[in-house]
């Protein structure tokens, strides 16, 4: 079939019907995987304002995020060769979780929201996907792309976590204010973020510190794309060519 | 007197087989859109009556498992659930449960089936994966709302009101619908699959209702890890992770959906040869 039919059949009404039906698939389904992987790896630290730290943060947070995000970038790609795939994940995983942000942790049990704001991760998603729409190449897209998803995360967010990040004194203590957010507000079911997450020896490498978490982010993130792109091959495509023989 | 007693039986069955190899519809069936409409609709209702429910109930009677006021509007919003879930199951797999008499018609009398009836077979198979979507857009929803419900209360119970809709209500629907594709594929569509007279059964058709049924599992694991070793909330602890594994079972959904679309071009492009050499014809 020529290019110029296969358009013509596009317009047709079932053909409309169908699309319709295709994207309220990938919307339903690109919300629940790349949600339910954020909040289960990045969790507490998507959550939670005083967990955005500047060691685990942004290293588990992108790296998290790109897993499933990769997916969505690779099956796009591969069954309708469109470079849109990431964004789109990347879009709806933040529908889901401003959702709940609004509807669940401000609404049902008033943390406020500049406590609980998600991560965004759309301006690298972008990038993940312009740079497979130039290169057309996986592996192009996994050294710089991927590097980029990790790189910039950390860039990306600081803006919405600067304000957080600046010192008050109370009691002769000092702290940020996230910090103070985080006693403030009670977790009874969340282990403190000092207990659990502050500590190692990076601290010693004072201002370099956030630039070698960043590093890591990247270099974790290159390999994360495979991981990604692996998930999807095994079980977005090798399902629809297998067939169990009944003998 | 007796002849025409005979044949008119023989004369209306002939007349229902004229009319079933012309049915384009998927006949005896509601028609695509309208189940994703209905599905999708009722389902998205369900949601949200359980989110306004959450909204007038939760702080009142949810605090504590023990109390009798929590077991009448708790617990009995999750036996309301445990049978909207067996009605579900029950017309579901009863509606799908035999391949479309209306195919064999056509291909035993024609020797193929009619574009356009088929294609009303595939779009109803898209809308049952449309709808088990939806779920998954509630699963996405009341996942995280379970991280903020744990911050308020210590766990004493695996019903507490984030788990009713969570473990108990969307995670077997998910479980059900995405069973309910597959079935479909199975008793409708099944020749796209493993070709005509094809045997088997495609890896797709186990691997997308597996992601369902994986999440349930774990919750076993995931209530056996609370009570016993860690009554903490951490997010990220490990024994969470399965239900992310559990989630990309779904990708094999997205497999199911392209291995027709081939199809659904062939299937159009015939429709469009039809109307052009009928218009020819009357022209
Ligand atoms: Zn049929
Ligand atoms: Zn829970």
């Amino acid at each position: 079939m020529k290019a110029e039919e296969l358009a013509a059949l596009g317009h047709h009404k079932m053909a409309k019907a169908f699309d319709i039906i295709l994207l309220l698939a990938l919307v339903g389904f690109f919300t629940v995987i790349p949600h339910v992987s954020r909040m289960l790896y990045m969790g507490d630290w998507d959550f939670w304002v005083d967990w955005k730290d500047k060691l685990w943060w942004p290293i588990a947070g992108p790296s998290a995020a790109l897993l499933v995000t990769a997916v969505g970038h690779y099956l796009a790609w591969h069954y309708l060769r469109l470079p849109l795939g990431a964004t789109f994940t990347a879009v709806f995983v933040l529908v889901g979780a401003w959702l709940s942000r609004i509807f669940s942790f401000y609404g049902l049990e008033y943390y406020p929201l500049n406590f609980v704001w998600p991560a965004t991760t759309i301006p690298m998603a972008l990038a993940l996907d312009l740079m497979l729409l130039w290169s057309r190449s996986y592996l192009a897209t996994s050294l710089i792309g991927g590097f980029l998803w990790g790189f910039l995360f950390y860039p990306v967010n600081w803006l919405m976590l600067m304000p957080f990040l600046q010192p008050v004194t109370l009691f002769g203590k000092t702290f940020t204010i996230a910090d103070l957010m985080g006693y403030y507000f009670i977790r009874p079911q969340t282990p403190e973020y000092l207990r659990r997450i502050d500590e190692g020896t990076l601290q010693a490498f004072l201002g370099q510190r956030i630039w070698i978490s960043v590093l890591m982010a990247g270099i974790t993130c290159t390999l994360m794309y495979w991981v990604g792109i692996g998930l999807g091959k095994v079980l977005g495509v090798m399902p629809l060519r297998k067939v169990l023989r009944q003998t | 007197m007796a002849a025409t007693s005979m044949s008119a039986p023989v004369e209306r069955q002939a007349v229902q087989i004229e009319e079933t190899k012309r049915d384009k519809t998927a006949h005896g069936e509601m028609p695509f859109m309208r189940f994703l409409i209905l599905g999708g609709g009722l389902g998205l209702l369900s949601l949200v009556l359980i989110r306004l429910w959450q909204g007038e109930w939760w702080f009142p009677v949810g605090l504590d498992a023990t109390t009798p006021e929590f077991a009448t509007y708790w617990l009995g919003l999750l036996y309301v659930e445990w049978v909207v879930l067996i009605a579900a199951a029950i017309i579901g797999f009863t509606a799908y449960r035999k391949p479309c008499s209306t195919c064999a018609v056509q291909k035993s009398e024609l020797g193929r089936i009619d574009p356009e009836h088929e294609l009303n077979h595939i779009g109803k198979l898209w809308a049952t994966v449309a709808v088990a979507a939806m779920f998954g857009f509630g699963v996405s929803y009341f996942a995280e709302q379970d991280a903020s419900w744990h911050q308020i209360v210590v766990r004493d119970t695996a019903f507490t009101p984030s788990h009713i809709p969570l473990f108990f209500y969307t995670f077997p629907m998910l479980i059900i619908m995405t069973g309910v594709s597959s079935w479909y594929a199975y008793n409708r569509l099944h020749h796209l699959y493993v070709g005509e007279g094809g045997k088997g059964i495609p890896l797709c058709y186990l691997l997308f209702p597996a992601g369902g049924w994986f999440l349930f599992a774990n919750v076993a694991f995931n209530e056996l890890g609370h009570s016993s070793w860690i009554t903490e909330e951490l997010f990220v602890q490990p024994y969470h992770f399965p239900f992310a594994w559990a989630t990309y079972f779904f990708f094999a959904g997205f497999a199911l959906l392209f291995k027709t679309v081939p199809r659904i071009f062939e299937n159009l492009g015939a429709m469009a040869q039809q109307a052009s050499t009928e218009t020819h014809h009357t022209a």
